[in-house]
């Protein structure tokens, strides 16, 4: 089936394929969720809201809505609900964290405490945690939910630019605490 | 197409079709094919494109998720057919209770209507006058070649014959379960010792705890009982309403009453009943296939049964069901074979996994 079939077949009335639509996004919604609420039994309160509101208010849907768009930011109003979970203040010109100095050498300091844990997987995870909230939450919907840059921008409600800034800060800052890690692993010449 | 040529690792990893490629390699051969051709072709990208794979690494999680998407569907396809219940009754349950009062209350009101609405469409409500007697009550007719099946309140069931009515006293089960017919009808009643349950039919009536019977009375033909399973006493109405004559049947005994001579007896029969063997030994059922229990169902009661083929393929049925109300057919069968069943109007769904080997 595709996208538009599983739409209007929801529309219908049809449970086939409301349930061809939750196998279609079940992985990625849930990785997504479980990214930014941490918490395996919101996002399951919160997927399981979504598919119920959806079936109920079907047929108010309209067939140019984004699916994947829909999905996406009803999910996340329902976790940042449930959890309570304030938006991170944003700075005047909104577009989020601006990534500093003084951010990078947290990281350092982060990392060689971490120093002391043996498995990689464990500092590769730390990566995760010193990132800053927004641009983690962008990374996760450009890379699970492979959303455009625009319907980043209005889910996190940002214009499209301060969403593609908060992608490529994420990725750089993922990138300079890969290469502090890799230095302290090797002991070698860090540039 | 993009110039990836001049892209950092940064650009690829924010790139819509590398990360295309990146996530699922098989399921788009084209994506695969246009990155592993333009890696070919510039070899000296390999470094971008690796750090890039591994910056997405980071976030990538592992799918422990997969054994959570059954239960989660599970549950929710419950709320779904709780939904879909509570637009047919007028019970408003806790479900409820997360949904704003004011959509609440408009939505009781909404389904008091519709329950309303559905009960009236089932009942011609009427009074009755018989012997002396007014009463308000249900009345349930059948005039086609195809047996009806009447659910009532306490979980029997009747399965009406051609041209038969049946009429529901309205306190049914209160204090007492009565009925009277005018046709022909099979009767499966459950077992309530504090409530006996009474047919009228035509100046016989029949009383039961709980037991399945058979009971015909068409204009100018005896009037006849015959038990299927259980026990059955069988009166005659005098003028003045009193019940006399009580005969007491048992399994395959049957009584018969002369309306010229208004003289219930006992009939001494050696030859079969081959209309309550409908209901006996086509019920005993031996390592039947489900389809053919459904099949049986169908035919007997004039239910409608929807199955999924696929899920009882496998199901078989080694189970007496003889005498039971239709319902508690239903769910005998459905508990030995993994499934479940709802009920709306005249049809019968079946659901659940059933017994496909996985």
């Amino acid at each position: 089936m595709t996208d538009e079939e599983v739409w209007a077949g929801i529309g219908q009335g049809n449970r086939e394929a409301l349930k061809e639509l939750y196998n279609m996004y079940f992985s990625s919604l849930y990785s997504y969720g479980l990214k930014i609420s941490r918490s395996a039994s919101n996002t399951e309160d919160a997927i399981h809201e979504l598919f119920i509101d959806l079936w109920k208010y079907r047929e108010g849907l309209s067939s140019t809505t984004s699916i994947k768009f829909y999905l996406y930011r009803a999910l996340r109003r329902k976790l940042y609900k449930t959890e309570q979970v304030s938006e991170k203040v944003l700075n005047r010109s909104g577009e989020g964290i601006e990534m500093s100095e003084d951010m990078q050498d947290s990281v350092e300091t982060r990392l060689i405490e971490e120093e002391g844990k043996a498995e990689m997987s464990t500092l590769l995870s730390t990566h995760l945690k010193g990132l800053p909230e927004r641009q983690q939450e962008s990374l996760m919907l450009r890379f699970y939910g492979e959303l455009s840059f625009k319907e980043i921008g209005e889910i996190m409600d940002v214009n499209e630019q301060s969403a593609r800034n908060l992608v490529t800060r994420g990725l750089e800052f993922l990138r300079k605490s890969l290469k502090i890690l890799l230095c302290l692993i090797l002991l070698g010449v860090c540039s | 197409m993009n110039n990836y040529e001049n892209y950092t690792a940064t650009e690829l990893a924010s790139d819509a079709e590398f990360i295309k490629w990146i996530k699922n390699p098989k399921e788009f051969p084209e994506v695969t094919d246009f990155w592993v051709n333009w890696l070919d072709a510039h070899p000296h990208k390999q470094e971008e494109v690796s750090e890039a794979k591994e910056l997405m690494s980071l976030f990538q999680s592992n799918d422990v998720h997969e054994e959570r998407r059954q239960p989660v569907w599970d549950r929710i396809e419950d709320s779904l057919d709780e939904i879909e219940e509570e637009s047919k009754t007028v019970q408003v349950n806790s479900w409820w209770g997360s949904i704003k009062d004011t959509y609440k209350y408009a939505a009781a009101v909404v389904l008091m209507v519709l329950a309303a609405a559905y009960f009236y469409s089932l009942q011609d409500s009427s009074s009755i006058v018989s012997n002396g007697v007014v009463a308000e009550s249900l009345l349930f007719q059948n005039v086609n070649e195809k047996p009806r099946t009447i659910m009532l309140s306490d979980g029997s069931s009747v399965v009406l014959y051609q041209n038969t009515s049946i009429q529901i006293a309205s306190a049914y089960n209160e204090k007492e379960r009565t009925v009277s017919i005018h046709g022909k009808a099979y009767f499966e009643i459950q077992r309530n010792e504090e409530k006996p349950f009474y047919v009228q039919a035509d100046g016989v009536t029949t009383k039961v705890l709980g037991t399945s019977f058979l009971v015909t009375a068409y204009d100018q033909q005896d009037v006849t009982v015959v038990v299927n399973t259980g026990k059955v006493s069988v009166f005659k109405e005098t003028e003045n309403k009193e019940l006399q004559t009580e005969i007491t049947l048992i399994e395959n005994e049957s009584a018969s009453f002369t309306r010229r001579t208004a003289e219930l007896k006992r009939v001494n029969s050696t030859v079969e009943n081959i209309e309550q063997a409908l209901y006996r030994d086509d019920f005993e059922i031996k390592n039947k296939p489900l389809r053919e229990v459904f099949d049986l169902l169908q035919t007997r009661y004039g239910v409608d049964i929807k199955f999924d083929d696929k899920k009882i393929a496998e199901c078989y049925l080694n189970a007496s069901l003889v005498g039971i109300p239709l319902e508690d057919k239903v769910r005998l069968i459905c508990k030995g074979s993994n499934l479940s069943y709802r009920m709306l109007n005249d049809t019968i769904i079946i659901e659940g996994e059933g017994c496909t080997i996985q």
